[in-house]
């Protein structure tokens, strides 16, 4: 069993082979043994820890990811490691998914990493400049003359999407 | 951690909002007294209890955008381009307009590396030939490659790929270099190799010409590539005849070998022909202007090969023809 104490003092204890999916974990734990100490994960809250550990508790049996080298196909690149769950799972609200990721990426677990990323991606596809703005609240901060500039961006990407 | 002494002090508070309407000093002091997110979390659902439906729903539609943010904008770098790398080109395109941080991130090279790298397709770099080399850095003899062969095949097809696609041709800056001899001149077939070598040597002996090497730009790349494709597709090109029949400047007979070729210093793109009628012409593009280059000696252009500032070279079956570019 391992034990992990996050940002708001909760303690965590669970079986190792859920524990060590993430990277951060099995590097301080080393693989020896059971831990006399709580592990201190100070960069995350309890909320998302939870979801974490919902995560991995899913994954525990789940073979390791290959790596995928560079120039692989996008599609096959999305698709890989993605059921159902997995989609219902990270169906959360845009804070949520934010911590997430940086949880993820703080602890390394590569495989929901990449979903966290994906689905952000997911949420931008097919949208507008200014649809993306107004769903993350930007201010775009573009001068009077970039914006022109991007006006003629815009077309040209238009004109290569027709 | 919060002290004892706050804890007693943030409870009477709340207690008394509970019983009296706050006055807005109040609430400032009592804003300023709660440190734990907790207790302000508790005070709020408080109000929130107190508060009737309708001003509810009101708090809700304005709490929304609160709640939305810069996902990608705020994550570290290499997280937001992996939230990146998992969009198709067109919605990259899309991001970079979305703000400066934003299109920071989505004109990443590695990106657009990795794009181009799905569909196979590589930046190309100029051929060697324009480029000076250090003294210090190739310390190896000239006379090395002559064993090479398979090197200086591939080194051919690379180059010709290159100028076929025409980007490097294009995009480089070149610095005007006048040619060494106005005259053509003519290398027997069997020392092809050592006449391209030497070529390379006198350049990098001259060492006058400053090239402005440019970076790798995989997005220019892609786009080029990009748009090329929709122009063939949707049939958005230019289908000009560039000789008429009977036309008195004109081939006589079939073309055997053609050379695309865009002079560096004016932007100039021309043709170049080589036909059955033994002569090897030029075409200019723009103008659909044809000059005479060269009747080939006797023996019929079979294939040809151009080089930005340097030279048009043809086979004539026994000979290869160099002429300096451009020609006069």
């Amino acid at each position: 069993m391992v034990t992990v104490v996050v940002s708001d003092g909760v303690t965590f204890t669970m079986e190792q082979d859920v524990a060590f999916q993430c990277g951060l974990i099995a590097d301080f734990a080393g693989g020896g043994g059971d831990q006399e100490e709580p592990i201190p994960i100070q960069a995350v809250n309890s909320t998302v820890m939870r979801k974490v550990i919902e995560y991995c508790e899913h994954h525990r049996n789940d073979p390791p990811q290959p790596e995928v080298p560079e120039g692989t196909p996008l599609e096959r690149k999305d698709r890989r490691g993605r059921d159902a769950w997995d989609k219902q799972f990270i169906q959360v609200e845009q804070e949520l998914l934010f911590e997430i990721i940086l949880a993820a990426n703080y602890l390394n677990i590569k495989p929901l990493l990449d979903l966290g990323c994906s689905q952000v991606a997911e949420m931008m596809k097919g949208k507008t400049p200014a649809e993306i703005q107004q769903m993350f609240n930007i201010v775009n901060g573009f001068t009077a003359d970039e914006e022109a500039q991007n006006g003629e961006g815009e077309e040209k990407a238009r004109n290569l999407n027709s | 951690m919060i002290t004892l002494a706050d804890e007693g002090f943030t409870d009477f508070e709340v207690a008394s909002l509970r019983r009296t309407t706050a006055r807005t000093s109040r609430q400032d002091n009592l804003l300023l007294g709660l440190s734990s997110v907790r207790e302000k979390e508790e005070l709020v659902y408080a109000l929130l209890k107190s508060l009737p439906r309708s001003s509810l729903a009101t708090i809700q539609r304005n709490i929304v955008p609160l709640l939305q943010l810069d996902v990608v904008g705020l994550l570290p770098d290499e997280v937001a381009l992996l939230v990146y790398s998992f969009l198709p080109w067109q919605s990259l395109l899309t991001c970079s307009l979305v703000s400066k941080r934003w299109n920071i991130l989505a004109n990443d090279q590695g990106l657009w590396r990795s794009l181009c790298a799905e569909r196979k397709w590589v930046w190309r770099t100029p051929p060697r030939t324009n480029i000076p080399a250090p003294p210090s850095s190739d310390p190896v003899p000239d006379s090395d490659d002559e064993g090479m062969g398979d090197d200086e095949e591939s080194d051919v097809v690379e180059h010709m790929l290159a100028e076929d696609s025409s980007f490097s041709s294009m995009l480089v800056e070149y610095t005007t270099r006048s040619s060494p001899n106005a005259t053509p001149t003519i290398y027997p077939k069997s020392s092809r190799s050592r006449a391209r070598h030497s070529a390379i040597s006198t350049l990098s002996l001259s060492g006058s010409s400053s090239v402005s090497l440019h970076k790798a730009d995989h997005k220019l790349l892609f786009q080029t590539h990009i748009r090329l494709d929709s122009r063939f597709r949707s049939a958005s090109y230019n289908l000009s005849c560039l000789q008429t029949r009977g036309a008195v400047n004109g081939h006589a007979n079939a073309i055997y070998c053609l050379q695309l070729y865009t002079y560096p210093d004016t932007g100039k793109q021309v043709l170049f022909t080589g036909s059955k009628d033994h002569t090897v012409r030029e075409w200019d593009l723009a103008t659909s202007c044809r000059s005479f280059v060269d009747r080939s000696r006797g023996g019929l252009p079979s294939h040809m090969d151009a080089r930005p500032n340097y030279s048009l070279t043809f086979s004539n079956g026994d000979y290869w023809i160099r002429h300096p570019l451009p020609i006069e």
